[in-house]
């Protein structure tokens, strides 16, 4: 290889700065960094641009799940390194969300909302719940979904869907969850329950008002189509 | 943050609530798809909480620093990627931009900055503008860009260097 000059490493630096250097030139650039004033305050000059260049992205929501899924690796990690004391909550991973992004769709709310009747909190008819949970009931538009129970057990800011005898939702459909948080709604994932009528899966809450589920065509809508079949006012 | 060295998952999941959405949007927009934009933040995040980079305040404001460790891995993920070609990089696409209906001091002011450093991005020469995207938001080192470009090696470092001066220069005290 040959021998660089300081030239050659200052004609670098904003390739270095963008981190645009092949590794082993990178780490050439860092040796001479330590031992070169001049070019160690160029790159602190320019430094901050590229700082500021990645808090300039448009913003992007991250679907629930992402946080749901990382939360349960560190609520698990935090809780073998605290000993035996606390065993984390047994919790599935809400899989519908996987490959989604949410989107608030302002407005649809009220029109949903206008929809929705009275909801109960009841007793758990599906069991399990803790002491320090709540289970809501949904309300269920029977001429939409004949058929099926649903609760919500609502624990913080996680909940768990549990469905049972539901109905398999038409050919070429499937039921979508929404969250709907003041006057905005924001989208969830898709889901058919199994063959018995049944699905359970955890559900990161968060701060939403209501949880409201409506049939969709298979791959999802970017905001509902139709009424809610099933509604949870948390 | 030394409550998440020290194991506390509340205090995690405190800084995940206030940087999770920048580190998605960044991971998302040098990844170009969710998934893949899901599974960087989920590394870096976890990378943070296990303790194997650390941060500390002379790496300047947990966001920057966190968004770097964000930024590593994306570009890691992109150059181990087979489909790293001819990525476009641009940031058109992005189909779920949202604008927070209310939005508090802190972020008034990071949207502000995001507007001023977009600014100065965008007063950039194109040619200027597309080797540091190219660079910076799509992971290619500087002679892939010049095979890509078909240009001399040395113009696209001048390019890079002049578009750092200049958004240096533009953006003055918002930087500093």
């Amino acid at each position: 290889m040959s021998v660089r000059s300081h030239e050659d490493y200052q004609e670098n630096i904003g390739a270095f700065v963008l981190g645009a250097l092949p590794e082993l030139e990178a780490e050439l650039m860092e040796k001479h960094l330590a031992g070169c004033e001049s070019c160690r305050a160029e790159v602190d000059e320019l430094s901050p641009v590229t700082a500021a260049m990645l808090r300039s992205v448009p913003q992007v929501e991250p679907p629930p799940s992402l946080k749901a899924s990382l939360m349960r690796t560190v609520d698990e990690e935090a809780a073998l390194r605290a000993g035996p004391v606390k065993a984390p909550r047994e919790r599935r991973r809400w899989t519908w969300f996987e490959g989604w992004s949410p989107r608030l769709a302002t407005g649809i709310a009220v029109a949903l909302l206008a929809l929705a009747v009275g909801i109960g909190v009841a007793t758990d008819p599906f069991g399990g719940g803790s002491p320090s949970s709540t289970t809501i009931t949904a309300q269920i538009d029977r001429k939409l979904m004949p058929t099926g129970t649903a609760v919500l057990q609502v624990s913080g800011r996680d909940g768990e869907i549990k469905l049972k005898n539901a109905p398999a939702p038409p050919s070429g459909r499937v039921y979508q969850l929404w969250f709907q948080h003041g006057k905005t709604i924001e989208r969830g994932g898709t889901f058919k329950p199994k063959p018995d009528g049944s699905y359970d899966a955890s559900v990161s809450i968060g701060s939403a008002d209501a949880v409201m589920v409506t049939v969709e065509n298979a791959g999802g809508a970017k905001a509902p189509t139709g009424p809610p079949v099933m509604q949870f006012t948390v | 943050m030394r409550l998440v060295q020290r194991g506390d998952a509340r205090a995690f999941e405190a800084i995940y609530d206030r940087h999770g959405t920048a580190a998605f949007s960044l991971a998302y927009r040098i990844a170009g798809n969710r998934v893949a934009a899901e599974d960087i933040v989920q590394e870096a995040f976890l990378s943070v909480w296990r303790s194997s980079v650390r941060y500390s305040p002379e790496r300047g404001n947990l966001r920057s620093w966190l968004l770097s460790v964000v930024h590593n891995r994306a570009i890691d993920s992109l150059r181990r990627s087979v489909v790293h070609t001819r990525r476009q990089v641009d940031s058109e696409g992005i189909e779920d931009r949202i604008e927070a209906p209310e939005l508090t001091d802190g972020e008034v002011f990071r949207r502000d900055e995001a507007n001023t450093v977009r600014s100065a991005m965008d007063r950039l020469p194109e040619d200027q503008l597309k080797v540091v995207q190219l660079a910076y938001f799509g992971g290619f080192t500087h002679s892939q860009i010049a095979d890509m470009l078909e240009m001399p090696l040395g113009t696209v470092k001048g390019r890079m260097r002049l578009a750092l001066d200049k958004m240096r220069d533009g953006l003055g005290e918002a930087v500093a």
